[in-house]
């Protein structure tokens, strides 16, 4: 028995490694495969708006039906991002983002912001921005990994009507900010 | 001997051949235990459970099964997600029974109940209505709602169940109350879901 001692060991060494790795690797495996599979159409940077969700297209992501979803595949390796908006008062509505890890890292609804706009700088956690000339106004955001996803959730509220709420969400922009520039 | 002879290029090969059977078991497990739908630490309130804890603080495997069954959650703060896969009784769920789903609007900025086929698919049907939510139901004269869930339309507040099979019910709850987020096995919030005459 002793003789195969080492042996069974080391299938055990193997055993935990395999069980953590995938269970590491597992959210961003299921990110990456939600970016360039569901997302495949959606460029970098770049705001989709998304139809109500509804039984087709199937996507095994639990949507809630009463949400227009808009989403921002991020990649912060060509510098920080700009994005700005109007926020609703009347209905619910919130950004929140997640880092590659598929972990939200951030989250803010329209009773938390003033006003009826949004001004969020997205970078890379540790990057200087002192070099960029940014809005006073503007809440910058660190995300811990390069890439990942911004969700903007908008509660199709029957208090508004199908063009507000889509005019509304269309007001959103991205800019790629450059040094020294807005 | 050098490590290059044949009996020591066998050894290690019979080693490398080990750790490989480890990890294709322990990674086979791993898979194994992320299909499970019960995430994390099960908060359990009658027929509805949520996990506990924060998504973002958690451990890998609650972090892994987040992120294969409910993509893009949020924490506990801004949504709780109750889910039920059974009714009262503990009988699973199917689209061939009808339910009444009774209880209270809850103290939560907006919320819903939304039908799902085991995959995490919306449940198709000819009405296209997948949930019913705090602006679109309606409310007995005692402040209650009282929804149906079949098959078969219904007059007022029903859920179509479609024609899939088993199925689960998702309660969202939108920026909840603290004190309901202080009380999620207690509270009374949550709905009874019962079997009812067909």
């Amino acid at each position: 028995m002793k003789r195969f001692l080492p042996h069974i060991l080391l299938v055990l060494v193997g055993v935990l490694a395999g069980y953590y790795l995938t269970l590491v690797v597992a959210p961003y495996a299921v990110l990456y495969v939600f970016e360039h599979k569901l997302l495949a159409k959606v460029a970098e940077n770049e705001v989709y708006h998304a139809t109500l969700p509804a039984a087709t297209p199937k996507t095994g992501t639990m949507p809630n039906p009463d949400f227009l979803y808009s989403i921002l595949k991020y990649n912060l390796s060509g510098g920080p991002i700009r994005l700005t908006g109007l926020v609703p008062h009347d209905t619910y509505w919130s950004f929140s983002a997640y880092q590659a890890n598929s972990s939200n890292f951030y989250v803010v609804n329209d009773g938390q912001i003033t006003g009826d706009k949004f001004d969020f700088v997205l970078a890379k956690s540790g990057e200087s921005l002192a070099n960029y000339q940014l809005p006073s106004s503007a809440k910058i955001i660190y995300s811990p990994s390069a890439t990942g996803v911004g969700l903007f959730r908008l509660l199709a509220s029957i208090k508004l009507s199908s063009a507000q709420l889509e005019t509304l969400r269309h007001q959103t922009q991205v800019q790629i900010l450059k040094n020294g520039s807005l | 001997m050098t490590m290059s002879s044949p009996r020591n290029i066998r050894r290690w090969a019979a080693y490398a051949g080990l750790a490989l059977i480890g990890l294709v078991l322990g990674s086979g497990f791993a898979i194994y235990r992320l299909q499970d739908r019960n995430i994390g630490v099960a908060i359990k309130n009658r027929a509805w459970s949520t996990f506990d804890g924060d998504a973002n603080k958690t451990d890998w495997l609650t972090m892994g099964r987040l992120a294969i069954h409910a993509i893009l959650v949020l924490g506990k703060t801004e949504t709780i997600y109750f889910s039920a896969g059974a009714d009262d009784q503990g009988h699973p769920l199917s689209s061939d029974h009808v339910y009444r789903i009774h209880g209270i609007p809850p103290s939560a900025r907006y919320w819903s109940i939304t039908v799902y086929d085991l995959h995490s698919d919306l449940v198709a049907n000819e009405s296209n209505r997948y949930n019913l939510n705090g602006e679109t139901i309606h409310l007995g004269s005692d402040g209650l709602y009282t929804i149906y869930l079949s098959q078969k339309s219904r007059d007022e507040n029903w859920l179509p169940a479609g024609n899939v099979g088993p199925i689960y019910l998702t309660f969202r709850l939108y920026m909840p109350s603290e004190e309901l987020r202080r009380s999620l096995t207690t509270t009374q919030e949550l709905p009874t879901i019962e079997e009812a005459n067909p």
